[in-house]
């Protein structure tokens, strides 16, 4: 087991890590609970002077840190949000994170926000865009990005090209590299009908720079089940089943837990967490 | 407008509730048709819009219940959509929204509800200031004190009610009294950040309207014409009480 709070702040350890959430801030200033890193959503902190950042900084002299952004809207046709970009810039040069992240998806479009992470046909038009809007941003922030694949419910008949494709081709043209959510993985498969190992295998190894995991619900709609991803629930046991196999491709990887809604004790966090890194021991035994 | 633009918009009408069909013919249907498919975005969104405003405005859920509240929710995302991918400010303008549903009823305190919650979570986001210094106060002419350019706290909010609002408020926390008696009268609130908290202090209407009037910085010669006569009268308890509240951070004296 390596978890320790120790080590060097300014980078994300292969190792497993949770989301840090407002109600736990206290437990992670006075406690200090041995979490591997900590991840922090971008947005909950763009106020400069506000009590939140002030935080942020006292939990990042403790912990590695990531920030993991929800609101850029990268894949959008509306213009890039400047004062947003401003926003996360000046929060990666007062923070240093080890890792900075944003979602595959769109969010936005005419200045009317759904505040979601919705899923892009995958199309070559879409594909130029989105990768020309992730230059765009590593750029500002002078540093690469990784770029996450979302949960969908549904699918485009536009697109040409299985999302799995679109991820890596994005990531490709824009330099950026890939956080891998293997729990939207699995919802997707199960949503649209594919292998979700199939999916793992297609991504290129030296792409992966982050893996996510997260509970999903079952919820059914007019006679349907859908899977969403709703961060309020423990890692299925499937997900874990598909967690071993991308460990197995992908060596040992930073793993953060993502836990959003009827947030549980901070232990529960740091079980799932400790559950991830045995599976990261396990193969780094076998590899040894 | 390129494809890409045109699926978005057809996608953010149908996600929101408007009419789906210019959507449906560019999705996949299967063993679930595109339209059930739809509907787990157009609930997402719901719910995105009910969390945001339940995240700032607790006690006005608590109030009118769950049922109510996602209805509300349901008609503040209809009127106001989000403009920002940054949902921090999302419910700016949902006290004005209670105030147009409830204002004449028996509820009519839940606008005002609202914007002390509001205040309460932009004190949280504004930076902390020191305390006036009053000794060095006391060593300002007398006949230079209406010149004296005070500022207020950056993190001061003052939200002023016909209601008992603050009491309202204090009581649906964990530790809150049990009743309300919503007949008691106004109440006049200053918010502002002290260290990691915000810190909420009943004041007299003097010293809430002076505090208004000063607007961030102003001498009290800038802002006389702006009082109404009875708070003219109680300039000088209005001014006491601002501070003892610490709602005034410092002061200059031109040419000092």
């Amino acid at each position: 087991m390596t978890q320790s709070v120790a080590g060097d702040a300014r980078s994300i350890p292969a190792i497993a890590g949770i989301g840090l959430r407002g109600p736990h801030q206290a437990r992670f200033l006075n406690d200090k609970p041995a979490a591997g890193w900590l991840e922090a959503h971008s947005e909950n902190y763009f106020a400069e002077d506000g009590i939140a950042l002030a935080t942020l900084e006292r939990i990042r002299a403790d912990y590695p840190v990531s920030l993991h952004g929800v609101g850029l809207s990268l894949g959008s046709v509306d213009p890039l949000d400047t004062g947003h970009l401003a926003s996360l810039a000046r929060l990666v040069e007062r923070i240093e994170p080890g890792l900075v992240s944003e979602h595959l998806s769109w969010g936005a479009v005419d200045g009317r926000h759904l505040n979601d992470l919705l899923p892009l046909p995958y199309t070559e038009e879409a594909l130029a865009h989105v990768a020309g809007r992730i230059e765009q941003v590593q750029e500002r922030l002078g540093r690469p990005i990784l770029v996450e694949n979302v949960s969908s419910y549904l699918e485009f008949t536009s697109s040409t090209m299985p999302e799995w494709e679109f991820l890596v081709e994005a990531a490709t043209r824009s330099g950026a590299r890939i956080l891998l959510d293997v729990n939207n993985i699995y919802v997707n498969s199960q949503n649209h009908g594919f292998t979700a190992n199939d999916y793992i295998e297609s991504i290129p190894v030296e792409l992966v720079g982050e893996i996510h995991l997260a509970g999903h619900t079952v919820q059914r709609y007019d006679g349907h089940e859908i899977l969403v991803d709703t961060h309020n629930a423990l890692v299925c046991d499937e997900v874990w089943t598909l967690y071993d196999a991308a460990i197995a491709r992908f060596g040992a990887t930073p793993t953060l837990i993502e836990w959003d809604s009827e947030l549980p004790p901070v232990e529960a966090l740091l079980a799932e967490a400790a559950r991830a890194q045995r599976t990261m021991d396990r193969h780094g035994e076998r590899a040894a | 407008m390129s494809a890409l633009h045109r699926l978005q918009r057809d996608c953010e009408r149908a996600f929101r509730g408007a009419d789906a069909a210019p959507l449906l013919p560019a999705l996949v249907g299967n063993a679930i048709p595109a339209a059930t498919r739809v509907e787990v975005y157009r609930n997402n969104a719901r719910e995105i819009c009910r969390k945001a405003l339940g995240n700032t405005c607790p006690v006005v859920e608590q109030l009118v219940g769950d049922a109510c509240f996602r209805s509300l929710a349901l008609q503040y995302l209809d009127e106001h959509p989000s403009t920002s991918g940054d949902l921090q400010y999302f419910g700016r303008e949902f006290p004005a929204v209670l105030d147009t549903l409830y204002a004449q009823s028996e509820h009519g305190y839940l606008g005002d509800v609202a914007r002390l919650e509001l205040a309460i979570e932009s004190a949280l986001l504004a930076p902390e200031a020191g305390t006036l210094d009053l000794e060095a106060l006391a060593d300002v002419p007398k006949d230079r004190l209406a010149d004296v350019v005070f500022a207020t706290a950056p993190s001061l909010r003052l939200v002023g009610s016909r209601y008992p609002v603050l009491s309202i408020w204090r009581a649906h926390q964990s530790d809150g009294e049990e009743t309300v008696d919503l007949a008691s009268g106004a109440e006049y609130v200053a918010v502002r950040r002290v260290g990691d908290e915000v810190q909420l202090r009943l004041i007299d209407r003097p010293a809430f309207e002076l505090g208004r009037a000063l607007d961030g910085r102003a001498s009290l010669t800038q802002v006389w014409d702006e009082l109404p006569d009875d708070v003219r009268d109680k300039l000088t308890g209005a001014l006491k009480s601002l501070a003892i509240a610490g709602g005034l951070s410092h002061f200059s004296l031109p040419g000092r």
